[in-house]
Formats: C-alpha cells, sequence, structure tokens
C-alpha cells in the first residue's frame, strides 16, 4: 500500500503525477523511440509486447517471489487463443486480447494449482515442465494448431472497426503502446493495493503471513493468475500484431529471456520490467548485427555485471538518481 | 473464569520420537501462564501445535468450545490464536509500519482488494500507527524493519500479534536475543497487554517468568511435570534438580 502515515503530504499536482506520471512516461519515450525510428516500429512494438510480457513476470517474480520459469506456456495460451478467436469467432481485436488474458489466467490457475504447492528449485523445475508438456500438446494438435507450422494469416479487425493494422507497424505500435501504459497502469495499482503488500508479505515470509492468518496458497494462486493474464494479453498482442503463431511462442527460451530482462532492469519493481526489456532488445540487436554468432556472450556479461555491481538493476540506479534529484529539489 | 482454550490429550510423535505427550492444559480469560523446561522440551512444539503449524498425532485443541483442529494455521489465527515467533519472522525489506498492516488488512478482509483506497488504506494505516504508539515505534514507523535492532523487531513483533485481536497469545520467547539490561523493556510491554487477554508465555529468563507469570507450567521431555504457582514451581525439589540443575539456584 502506499505509505500514507510516514510520507508526508502531497500537493494536489504532485498526487497526480504520482498517479499516472510513470504512465505519461512510458508514452513520451515510446513516441519519441517511434519519431527518432520510424523505420523500426515492428522492432519497437516487439518490444511492448515482451515489456507486458516482462511485467507478468515482475508481478509473480518480483512482487510475489514465486520463481518460475515457465511463464512462455502463458504467453503462448494467450497467442493461441487469440488467433483461435480470430480464425472461428471473430477477427476483432479487443476482444482477442480479452479471450489471450482469459486462456493466460485459466492455463496459470489450472497449473498453479500443481506448481505453486511446491517452492525453490521444484517450482522452478515443474513451471519449465509444465510448459514443455503444453508445448508438446501443441504440437501433436496439429488439427487445433497448425502443429510445427503453427498458423499463420490471422485475420484482425481494424481497431473499434476504424483504425487498421498497416503493414509498417504504426497502428501495431500504438496499439500495443496502449496495452503497455493500461497493463502497467492497473499493476501499478495493484501493486499498491492491501493485495500488492499482502504478496511482498509472502515473498517476504511465508511462515509469518500463515501466523498473520493470510491464506496463503490463495494469494500465490490469484497472483499467478493475474500475472497469467498479463501474459496472456502480451500472447495475444504478439498474435494480432504478427499474425502468426507458433511454437516458439510456448519455447522455453522465452521465458529465461523475460527473466533475464527482468534481472537487467530490476526484479523489485514493475518499473524494472520497462527498462530491462529495451536495454536487453538494443543490446541483442545491436551486438546480433555486429556478430550474429556471439550477441549471447554480451548479453551474459551485461547479466553478470548486473547481478555483481547493479543488485537493483537499472531501474535501482533509476531509482537512486531519482531519489537524489528529488532530494537536491526539495 | 470463562475458559478461552484447551488441550485435551495433545500427543505428536514423529515415528517412534513423542515430542508432545498427551498434553492437558486449559487458559482463562485473563491468565498469565508461562511454560518453561529444559531445552528440547517441546516447549514450541506444543506452540506449533496449538497454532496450527504441526497436525497432532492425536489429542483436541478447543478455542471458546470449538475444535479447532479440522482448521490450519491462517484460520486458527484468524479465529483468535496468535503466536509470535522464537526467532523474529517479520518481512525485514517491508517498513515497520507494512509488518502491522499486513495482520491488519487479514482482520479486515481486505487482503483481496486489488485496487489501492486512500480512505480505507489510511484507515488501516493509522490503526497500524495506534499499535506502534504505546511501543514507543511511531518514530520508526516508515523505517524497513531489517534497518531496526533486534530488540526493536521483538516490539514489532508482539505489536503485528496484537493488532490480530488475539483470542489467546501465545508469546514464544519474546525476549530470546534481547540484551538482559533491555529484558525490563519486554516485561513492562507484557504488564500492559489487555488484562482479559490470556497468555502463554514460553521463556527460558526466569526473572522474567516469575515477575509475569501467575501459573507455571514445567514441560519436560513433551509432558507436563507440574503446574503450580511460580513460587510452588520454585520449591519444588524436584523441578530444581531437573530444570535449574542439581543444585538449585
Amino acid at each position: 500500500m502506499v505509505d500514507i502515515v510516514t510520507s508526508p503530504a502531497r500537493t494536489e499536482p504532485a498526487r497526480w503525477r504520482a498517479v499516472v506520471g510513470p504512465e505519461l512516461a512510458v508514452v513520451a519515450v515510446g513516441l519519441l523511440a517511434a519519431i527518432i525510428f520510424p523505420d523500426d516500429l515492428g522492432f519497437i512494438t516487439r518490444i511492448n509486447i515482451l515489456a507486458i510480457f516482462t511485467l507478468s513476470l515482475a508481478l509473480v517474480v518480483g512482487q510475489a517471489g514465486i520463481g518460475t520459469l515457465g511463464q512462455a506456456a502463458l504467453f503462448g495460451a494467450g497467442s493461441y487463443a487469440a488467433a483461435l478467436w480470430a480464425l472461428h469467432v471473430t477477427p476483432e481485436p479487443l476482444s482477442g486480447l480479452l479471450i489471450g488474458a482469459l486462456a493466460g489466467a485459466v492455463v496459470a490457475t489450472g497449473s498453479g494449482l500443481l506448481i505453486l504447492r511446491t517452492r525453490g528449485l521444484t517450482l522452478i523445475m515443474l513451471s519449465i515442465a509444465f510448459a514443455q508438456v503444453l508445448l508438446e500438446i501443441a504440437n501433436k494438435a496439429a488439427f487445433v494448431t497448425g502443429g510445427d507450422d503453427g498458423m499463420a494469416d490471422i485475420p484482425v479487425n481494424p481497431i473499434f472497426g476504424v483504425v487498421a493494422f498497416d503493414f509498417h507497424s504504426r497502428v501495431g505500435f500504438g496499439y500495443t503502446l496502449a496495452a503497455l501504459v493500461a497493463v502497467y497502469f492497473c499493476l501499478r495499482r495493484l501493486v499498491a493495493s492491501p493485495f500488492g503488500l499482502t504478496c511482498r508479505g509472502i515473498k517476504g515470509d511465508r511462515l509469518r503471513m500463515r501466523a498473520v492468518g493470510a491464506p496463503v496458497f490463495r494469494h500465490l494462486l490469484c497472483v499467478y493468475a493475474l500475472g497469467g493474464a498479463v501474459a496472456g494479453i502480451a500472447g495475444a498482442l504478439s498474435a494480432q500484431t504478427t499474425q502468426v503463431v507458433g511454437l516458439s511462442n510456448l519455447d522455453f527460451e522465452l521465458s529465461a529471456e523475460g527473466l533475464v530482462m527482468l534481472a537487467i532492469g530490476g526484479v523489485g519493481h514493475l518499473g524494472g520490467a520497462l527498462l530491462g526489456v529495451p536495454a536487453f532488445m538494443i543490446v541483442r540487436h545491436v551486438t546480433a548485427t555486429i556478430n550474429p554468432n556471439h550477441w549471447l556472450l554480451v548479453i551474459g556479461l551485461l547479466l553478470v555485471v548486473t547481478v555483481l555491481y547493479l543488485p537493483g538493476g537499472l531501474y535501482g540506479v533509476f531509482d537512486k538518481w531519482r531519489r537524489r534529484t528529488e532530494r537536491s529539489g526539495s | 473464569m470463562t475458559e478461552r482454550l484447551r488441550l485435551k490429550g495433545l500427543t505428536k510423535s514423529f515415528g517412534g520420537l513423542v515430542v508432545a505427550s498427551h498434553i492437558d492444559l486449559s487458559l482463562n480469560e485473563g491468565d498469565r501462564a508461562a511454560l518453561i523446561g529444559p531445552n528440547g522440551a517441546g516447549k514450541t512444539t506444543l506452540v506449533n501445535l496449538i497454532s496450527g503449524a504441526l497436525a497432532p498425532s492425536g489429542g483436541d485443541i478447543h478455542l471458546d468450545g470449538a475444535r479447532m483442529n479440522p482448521f490450519d494455521q491462517a484460520s486458527r489465527t484468524r479465529l483468535g490464536i496468535v503466536r509470535t515467533f522464537q526467532v523474529s519472522r517479520l518481512c525485514r525489506d517491508l517498513t515497520v509500519i507494512e509488518n502491522v498492516c499486513l495482520p491488519l488488512i487479514q482482520r479486515h478482509r481486505a487482503a483481496f482488494r486489488l485496487w489501492p483506497s486512500s480512505r480505507r488504506d489510511r484507515a488501516i494505516q493509522n490503526e497500524a500507527a495506534t499499535f506502534l504508539e504505546p511501543l514507543g515505534l511511531a518514530d520508526k514507523a516508515g523505517r524497513r524493519v531489517a534497518e531496526l535492532a533486534y530488540g526493536e523487531q521483538r516490539l514489532v513483533e508482539i505489536a503485528v500479534a496484537l493488532a490480530l485481536k488475539p483470542r489467546v497469545l501465545l508469546l514464544d520467547e519474546p525476549a530470546a536475543g534481547v540484551p538482559a539490561s533491555e529484558s525490563g523493556v519486554i516485561l513492562d510491554l507484557l504488564s500492559r497487554l489487555p488484562g482479559d487477554l490470556p497468555i502463554l508465555l514460553i521463556e527460558h529468563d526466569m526473572e522474567l517468568v516469575f515477575r509475569f507469570a501467575r501459573r507455571v507450567i514445567v514441560l519436560v521431555a513433551g509432558a507436563i511435570l507440574f503446574e503450580g504457582t511460580p513460587t510452588e514451581v520454585a520449591d519444588n525439589p524436584q523441578i530444581r534438580e531437573i530444570y535449574f540443575g542439581r543444585a538449585g539456584h
């Protein structure tokens, strides 16, 4: 919860800055990137989608302490559900997003009933196993999912029946940026709620939380389902903007990359996802352009440097700078 | 006096090892009881059994006449069986006031409220502050628990327990790790707890036990050896031999 008792009283403009300031910053940075790099809107759109996906990890890993390496299963569930919805029900994109969120939440709840009874290494291994099982099901159920070939040419109607997706990803960029801002706003509110504080308590000490009367398992299941919904939205956005869904949407590599992005950005804050994803994607893009075989080495070095010298990730650095600026300003 | 907590034949064994053996115990309204015994006697195990952290192998636990055995630890806490821990178990990365808000969120059934509300959140935080003021921790409300001295953490732990509005309070060595010179602060705090609240204190600090308790229960090898007033316990030669050593205190 927002600390009202010990925080100094805020003026009205400061209160509004706290409520929507970070979202406005995301919009400003996104638009700036689109203006500076108009030919890379597809790449920036991918960053937006991965930022939403990594926000789901920031919620379950960073806030509730659920160490998972199977988040791609929820992303993939959202992708496939949105694709099937578009192919068989309606290509209307917003309902597709809802279906993606619902699919992510349902799969998270189903898997969570099993894996959240465990902790630590066991939970990590079970989450990987569950994602691999889902991937294999998607592979074998080719009559529904297209199997190894996946699904292509997924139809997407214009947003609100007016704004059609274009070849240059202008609409895709705006659509994913709007989704990112909406998800970020909701998650920031969630983290600042009593539910969010309870999640952080559970991350801190589960036994303590049982001793204060918290139904720990139900909380974990709830936050995992919410994280699944967010990952599902990211998956649905991926399906709608690329119009392709394949097994890579369920791949372990996506789960692992999400965690690396979060570690680089800073695990304990939602903002870590927003900083980690562009940092990872830009470094990968630049290094892969220079040397396609060794970009992973640079990412590895970046991760090592972050873990050793920036325990709070890039967000920790940003937060320190922000506090120092606020102190010097007051 | 109304009976709040009753244990009937409470037993716990791990394979062949019996750690609690047919324990019968009751706590009435306003009881100030202390549970003492040598290391390994099963004192913390008994607290774990009562609070629901461990499932008993046999016997019953009743709170206000209702059987508690089917309830898990969180449910028992919500019903009023509240405990503290031998080693401080606070959420160290949260602030002091956030730690005290956690039980209040549960008590006010706000734990699944997914959206902040400045009015309702302020009410919870103001209530949390009322538990910190009597402990002299109001000025440290915004500090992370990890930054507090250990003695202060013990006080926060008691504030967290009180915030749950317990029907029965189980204090597992509240003065453990606190310098002897500061255990008076704990005693002072205990003496100011609500008079009708039954408290079971587990403590090795005999001075604290004898000043706090009106009834002392001696646990040895998982079984109650003796129950009586502090004076009766101090005068009992068998207890002096087992607990205090052959030479006595």
